[in-house]
């Protein structure tokens, strides 16, 4: 047997369990998922027929998901608050101030809970009666906050959670890239003259393009898909007010049985996300 | 080199048998018999707070008659959902718990066999509520519940000097004064959206003197208009909340905290049903200060409804291995721990021949009330229902929110119609 061939047998046997795997429980599912979202299947029945596009029509049509979806966009809003402060908080933690590894530990500890936790201890802040919050701004003769119960603002405090809990992480990321840019750089310009300002705009961005690039990635494509928080926070009440689209999708799928509009719906999702990518790859690609 | 392979083979082995300790089976008991187990049967519930007590001592009281069949207490916390995928993989449990409306006919039909020729079906009422489309009997219930009523704290009432409302003006008027006392009038938990199934269920109901009004309506073009049952409920809720009775915001109320506060006597009222009052007793509040009213909607004295409701019942499945083994468990549970399993749940028999005793429907007797008994709802109001999405109880938080009911209405009328037109 020659070399080529045992090191393709080799390579075959080692792939073949974590191929088999991937076909079995991601590719596999995936095709399914589009198969299914031109039937009207409804979880349970063994039989189904094909409806054309009409689930994805009627995914336009309705109301909830236009609300979910603006709701998706608040968290969109939000994690590009959480980059910018992510950025700035980077930006001072790499230079060699006291204590910034203790800094960076206690910035980055939020990612380290598990989300179900994080929600769990926000559903203490955000109690109307408990809330440290409330029970201070009571003493100080204000009015409480309607933290979950306003319909108009719940999504915002929700999306802050994801900002508290993904800027650590996403600032270790920043930091990574800002440490890798050459020093020389930076005293060439100092020997040219350059303020701390144009140093940012000129050296540190240019050379951050493809880290901001990732970031901005994780964090949108995140925003889009967002949905722990709601779902242990307020199910998407009051109303549908805070219901974000992968919750309306699990409600769709789960409490009406609506699998093939829910098969849809992600498919669409998953258009999105890639729009959404392809995008923001062109605005950074122009500023580039 | 020898010591430390060795080594790494014997930490290799421990790692994974710590790995492994975690694998056990979390949920469900096996309860062994002494002798050589000869048939095993899986018996299904929700019930996951009686997995280590109640059934415990259920399955060794039925091992000491059948010492043969061992029996494995399968719960599931979100059972529905788990029993979904059991019956698409046609993995039924021998004798598994269902649930009124949750399934459709054909699936439960397909699922279990028929218990219309066993010796205690002529001694059960409700049977209807396991009918199939054959008219079969697939499940017997195992107790009726009294939905849609006021659960109420009576030392509240007596602390306070008042009496139980038996209008909606006096509801309003008592629970007003509860309130500047300190305490929750109504409750609502209106946060985890399923405790406003009152005035989603039942006050429509109530308002058309109709237990099948939902299913009524299953034709009618744009039913939810304000002077409808289903209007008239929404503005019920609108004008509870409107009269200050309720909690201070009645949407961050949420399900655990009222628990909570009703064992602490903080909360005076519910709209409920009757089958939770076994979860809000404590120290504070025993059994015997919790009384059951009907709900009083409107202020006619004389116009007072309480649903009758079929709770759970058992089914046996039509693929059981061990058919005798699961029919004997079914015949102890439906005939030796009937009465037990009601009262522990407060529910009322379903057995003509069987009383349960519940000290919560003691001052019942008190008020004036029809009995309403329950419709399941119909193929087609369940289709219309998840096809068109209609989110009632979410609507209904919105009426908390502040919006018009008119638009909440609207809504609920564009929903109905895509559920229709779908069909």
């Amino acid at each position: 047997m020659s070399y080529s061939t045992q090191k393709k047998i080799l390579l075959t046997t080692f792939l073949f369990i974590p191929m088999l795997l991937m076909i079995m429980f991601l590719i596999y599912p995936t095709l399914r998922m589009f198969y299914m979202s031109f039937t009207d299947w409804d979880g349970v029945s063994k039989t189904y027929s094909f409806k054309g596009l009409r689930n994805y029509i009627e995914v336009f049509k309705t109301k909830d998901v236009w609300i979910s979806l603006k709701n998706n966009g608040i968290y969109m809003v939000m994690s590009i608050i959480q980059n910018t402060i992510a950025l700035i908080l980077a930006c001072i933690l790499v230079s060699k101030i006291k204590g910034r590894n203790m800094f960076r530990a206690i910035l980055f500890l939020p990612y380290m809970i598990n989300s179900v936790a994080v929600a769990y201890i926000f559903n203490f802040v955000y109690d109307y009666t408990h809330s440290p919050i409330n029970i201070m701004l009571q003493n100080l003769n204000l009015e409480p906050i309607r933290f979950l119960s306003n319909q108009h603002t719940v999504t915002w405090f929700l999306a802050l959670i994801s900002l508290w809990r993904y800027t650590g992480y996403t600032m270790v990321v920043y930091i990574a890239g800002l440490e890798a840019i050459d020093k020389e750089l930076y005293e060439a310009a100092s020997v040219d003259g350059t303020n701390a300002l144009q140093k940012f705009f000129y050296i540190t961005l240019p050379n951050m393009r493809k880290i901001i690039e990732l970031n901005l990635f994780l964090s949108i494509s995140g925003s889009l898909q967002a949905f722990v928080e709601v779902l242990i926070l307020t199910q998407g009440g009051p109303g549908h007010a805070s219901s974000t689209y992968v919750t309306y999708v699990i409600e769709t799928a789960f409490s009406y049985n609506n699998y093939a509009l829910a098969s849809a719906m992600s498919v669409i999702l998953l258009i999105i996300v890639l729009i959404v990518t392809y995008i923001q790859n062109l605005v950074l690609r122009e500023k580039g | 080199m020898l010591k430390k392979k060795l080594c790494n083979i014997i930490s290799l082995v421990l790692v994974g048998g710590l790995l492994l300790t975690g694998c056990g089976k979390q949920q469900g008991a096996d309860v062994k018999t002494n002798q050589e187990p000869k048939q095993k049967i899986v018996f299904a519930s929700n019930r996951t707070d009686y997995v280590n007590s109640v059934f415990v001592d259920y399955v060794k009281e039925f091992n000491e008659k059948y010492p043969n069949i061992e029996v494995v207490v399968d719960v599931q916390k979100d059972y529905d959902q788990a029993l979904k995928i059991k019956l698409s993989s046609n993995d039924v449990p021998d004798v598994w718990t269902m649930f009124v409306n949750t399934m459709p006919k054909q699936q439960f039909m397909e699922a279990n066999i028929p218990l219309n020729d066993e010796e205690i079906f002529d001694k059960f009422d409700f049977t209807h509520a396991f009918e199939g489309t054959d008219g079969k009997c697939y499940g017997l219930v195992q107790g009726v519940a009294l939905g849609g009523v006021l659960i109420y704290n009576k030392a509240i009432f007596r602390e306070l000097g008042l009496e139980v409302p038996q209008t909606l003006d006096e509801l309003k008027t008592v629970g007003k004064k509860i309130t500047e006392a300190g305490k929750v009038g109504l409750a609502t938990s209106a946060k985890a959206q399923w405790p406003l199934m009152g005035y989603e269920v039942y006050t429509p109901m109530y308002f058309s003197k109709n237990p099948d009004i939902l299913n009524s309506v299953a034709s009618v073009k744009n039913p939810f208009t304000l002077d409808s049952p289903f209007g008239k409920s929404y503005m019920l809720l609108k004008e509870l909340a409107d009269s200050g009775i309720f909690e201070e915001d009645p949407l961050s109320a949420d399900w655990e905290p009222f628990k909570k506060d009703f064992r602490d006597g903080k909360i005076a009222m519910a709209f409920l049903d009757a089958t939770v009052a076994p979860q809000l007793v404590s120290d504070k509040v025993p059994a015997t200060d919790i009384g059951i009213a009907p709900f009083p909607f409107d202020n006619d004295k004389n116009n007072r409804y309480i649903v009758y409701k079929p709770e759970t019942a058992l089914g046996i499945s039509k693929t059981s291995k061990a058919p005798e083994a699961a029919k004997a468990f079914f015949y102890f549970m439906m005939d030796d721990k009937y009465v037990d399993y009601a009262e522990r749940n407060s529910l009322m028999s379903a057995r003509k021949d069987k009383t349960t005793n519940v000290p919560f429907f003691q001052e019942l007797e008190k008020f004036t009330y029809e009995k309403m008994d329950t419709v399941p709802k119909t193929e087609e109001t369940n289709l219309i229902v998840s096809r068109g999405q209609v989110d009632f109880s979410a609507k209904l938080q919105e009426v908390l929110t502040g919006r018009d009911v008119k638009d909440i209405l609207d809504d609920l009328n564009k929903a109905w119609t895509k559920g229709q037109q779908s069909q």
